[in-house]
């Protein structure tokens, strides 16, 4: 049976896509422009990557299984330590070699890439020895556990400038999420005044092993030396929207958390609440819960003119009566949000995937972790291609000259080196917060990559 | 090891002589700093493509600053991966991944080549870069062609030579069909531009 953990972090980055919002009027729907329908071009290029996922756990699958539906994935290899785990990738992956030795993968000159989906506490091993082997690298958020362990993978990332590195905060790759941020930018919402986001659902966290020893390790969530706790493991990804979105680093956090309802001897709190303070006064607030499920998951920016509201790959703008008009939200499509009143009875799906035939097809669009895997895979594609192309042109006597080249090389969207470092870094201090219950004023220098 | 200082200006007159090749020509070697950018029109706005990368090798039987109009001993091949020219906006942005792939599909990922067959020059004013006419064969998307067109040859620092020049040609002339992106009534005109800056640098011995 699949434990219903495996719907955890996988439901929170694509079940706020489903449009069931609840206790809103009238919202104006913001969403991009669907690309129109491309025809085939002729003998398009399909370069596969030889990739490998190293950490097959519930999030590791999900990578697995999601790289099975890109076309430039190849899975050569699959590597956990624990078989049972590499056992069930594998179903996701047929093809791919497992392997138990993280080591053997890198010593594999074929595999050119490398997803590091390991607990986090062990992402800086093989994030390193990974980019010394010459791969490119997919390394899962938080970067780390403590502010070195990701300081060193950034530092290592930034002096690999021929490989392409990227961190997994994938709402950076979903198109979606900066053509709202355009609302923010060009003033429509109006003064942002406050920002507020949240992940509820009702999870323990806590895995069944065999053994003591397996159970221990497989619940290094729950042990408060290796834990980022909820707002390292899933709050990072709301954090990283709101810098992003609100262009600027937070001066302090201070934060709250109990153990609310699991009360199993873990000390790891199953809620929290943690505030950021912006320049300017803005505030963040983060709430996440593991006891109730309530609303999912969404980022809600507010401005005097109007509110945003994200979820997953939909938004919508709630404007003041005050605002001014922008004329184009005459002809937008509109939404009535409702009050939930009851709950969809229906074995195996959630009371969202439930209710209507839209949220069926949103389920079927690209992923905002399908965006971020198809470019981590393209860009470490383009940029060994491009190394690949001005070697073979001009040999390797001129090294400044490469690096320029291969500085131009376009991207696709992802989160680099530097964003997942600052995202690790204010996760790891909100946590922090919230486990001494002190308010920690974040210093500059610890952003810093020396 | 280290070069006793006196050495080093009789070693730096060695490699320029085993430059000059025995027969006379100079040999030249594609070094970066290159662009080559193609321009194409379609019925709602034109388009740009631009690569940084252009392989190959030269050779010259003159001295440019010394050269007379008339046929000219020279040699060349070039070498543009298809790969590594990507779609720009004017302001030299990236445009978009998409149409990078759907051209590199129509080049059928193999490289762009052109080999010299004659060069002529056309005037050559002592300072000046050196204007030429180039002839010679174009292989786009595996099909070869004759084309010729007018370049400069300009001097630059450490040796180094910049090769400019601008090529008129067709899609269909190599099996190509414009693009029709989209299927939105979206059609990409037949005639394209390539414009290049090739450097090259004197071949070390």
């Amino acid at each position: 049976m699949t434990p219903p953990e495996d719907l955890s972090r996988r439901d929170f980055l694509k079940g706020g896509s489903l449009a069931t919002v609840m206790g809103m009027l009238g919202g104006v729907e913001v969403i991009a422009q669907p690309e129109p329908a491309q025809p085939e071009p002729p003998a398009a290029p399909t370069t596969q990557v030889k990739c490998a996922v190293v950490g097959c756990g519930v999030w590791g699958r999900e990578l697995v299984s999601t790289l099975s539906r890109i076309p430039t994935a190849r899975v050569a290899a699959l590597c956990d330590k624990y078989p049972a785990f590499l056992k069930r990738a594998s179903r996701l992956a047929p093809d791919a070699k497992p392997i138990e030795d993280y080591k053997q993968v890198l010593a594999d000159k074929e595999i050119k890439a490398v997803i590091v989906a390991t607990p986090s506490h062990q992402h800086k091993t093989v994030a390193l020895e990974a980019l010394q082997a010459g791969k490119h690298v997919y390394c899962e958020a938080p970067m780390a556990h403590t502010l070195e362990d990701a300081k060193a993978i950034a530092l290592a990332a930034r002096n690999s400038p021929r490989l392409h590195f990227q961190v997994g905060l994938q709402y950076r790759s979903d198109p979606q999420r900066p053509f709202v941020l355009n609302f923010i930018r060009s003033g429509a919402t109006g003064k942002t005044v406050m920002a507020r986001s949240q992940w509820h659902k009702k999870q323990s966290w806590r895995f069944t092993a065999p053994d003591p020893e397996r159970e221990k390790e497989v619940n290094w969530r729950l042990d408060p030396q290796l834990s980022p706790g909820l707002v390292g493991e899933l709050g990072i990804h709301q954090i990283d929207c709101a810098t992003w979105f609100l262009g600027a680093r937070p001066m302090a956090v201070s934060g709250l958390g109990s153990v609310m309802l699991w009360n199993d001897g873990r000390t790891v709190p199953d809620t929290i609440q943690a505030l950021f303070e912006f320049p300017d006064g803005v505030r963040y607030q983060q709430a996440c819960t593991l006891a109730n499920s309530f609303d999912s998951d969404y980022e809600a920016f507010y401005g005097s003119d109007a509110a945003l509201l994200i979820r997953g790959s939909k938004a919508w703008m709630f404007k003041e009566a005050d605002a001014p008009a922008l004329g184009w939200e005459v002809y937008a499509k509109k939404e009535t949000f409702y009050k939930e009143t009851g709950i969809a009875l229906m074995l195996g799906a959630s009371k969202q995937q439930a209710l209507t035939e839209n949220a069926v097809q949103e389920t079927a669009k690209p992923t905002a972790l399908q965006h971020a895997l198809t470019n981590f895979l393209r860009n470490a594609n383009d940029l060994g291609v491009a190394a690949e192309d001005f070697i073979a042109s001009f040999g390797e006597d001129d090294p400044k000259a490469l690096l320029e080249h291969l500085a131009a090389v376009p991207r696709q969207p992802g989160a680099g080196y530097r964003e997942g470092f600052e995202a690790t870094v204010l996760a790891l201090k909100a946590n922090e917060a919230i486990t001494t219950g002190r308010r920690v004023e974040l210093k500059p220098e610890w952003f810093e990559l020396a | 090891m280290k070069t006793p200082g006196i050495l080093a200006p009789a070693l730096l007159l060695a490699v320029a002589f085993t430059a000059q090749a025995a027969d006379g020509a100079t040999q030249y070697t594609a070094k970066p700093g290159s662009k080559m950018r193609i321009e194409g029109t379609s019925n709602v706005h034109d388009w740009l493509v631009e690569g940084k990368i252009i392989g190959g090798n030269l050779e010259l039987g003159f001295d440019p600053a010394k050269v007379a109009p008339g046929k000219a001993a020279a040699k060349a091949t070039v070498t543009v991966p298809a790969r590594s020219l990507k779609s720009i906006n004017k302001d030299g942005t990236p445009y978009n991944a998409k149409m990078d792939d759907i051209m590199c599909g129509l080049l059928l990922e193999q490289p762009i080549k052109f080999a010299l067959t004659e060069l002529t020059v056309k005037e050559a004013k002592a300072g000046e870069p050196v204007a030429v006419e180039a002839k010679g064969d174009l292989t786009v998307a595996g099909q070869t062609k004759p084309i010729s067109f007018p370049a400069k040859l300009t001097a630059g620092a450490d040796d180094k030579l910049t090769v400019s020049g601008t090529a008129a040609t067709k899609m269909t002339d190599f099996g190509i069909k414009p693009p029709e992106p989209l299927g939105l009534g979206i059609k990409t005109g037949d005639d394209v531009k390539l414009v290049f800056d090739w450097v090259v640098g004197k071949k070390k011995a």
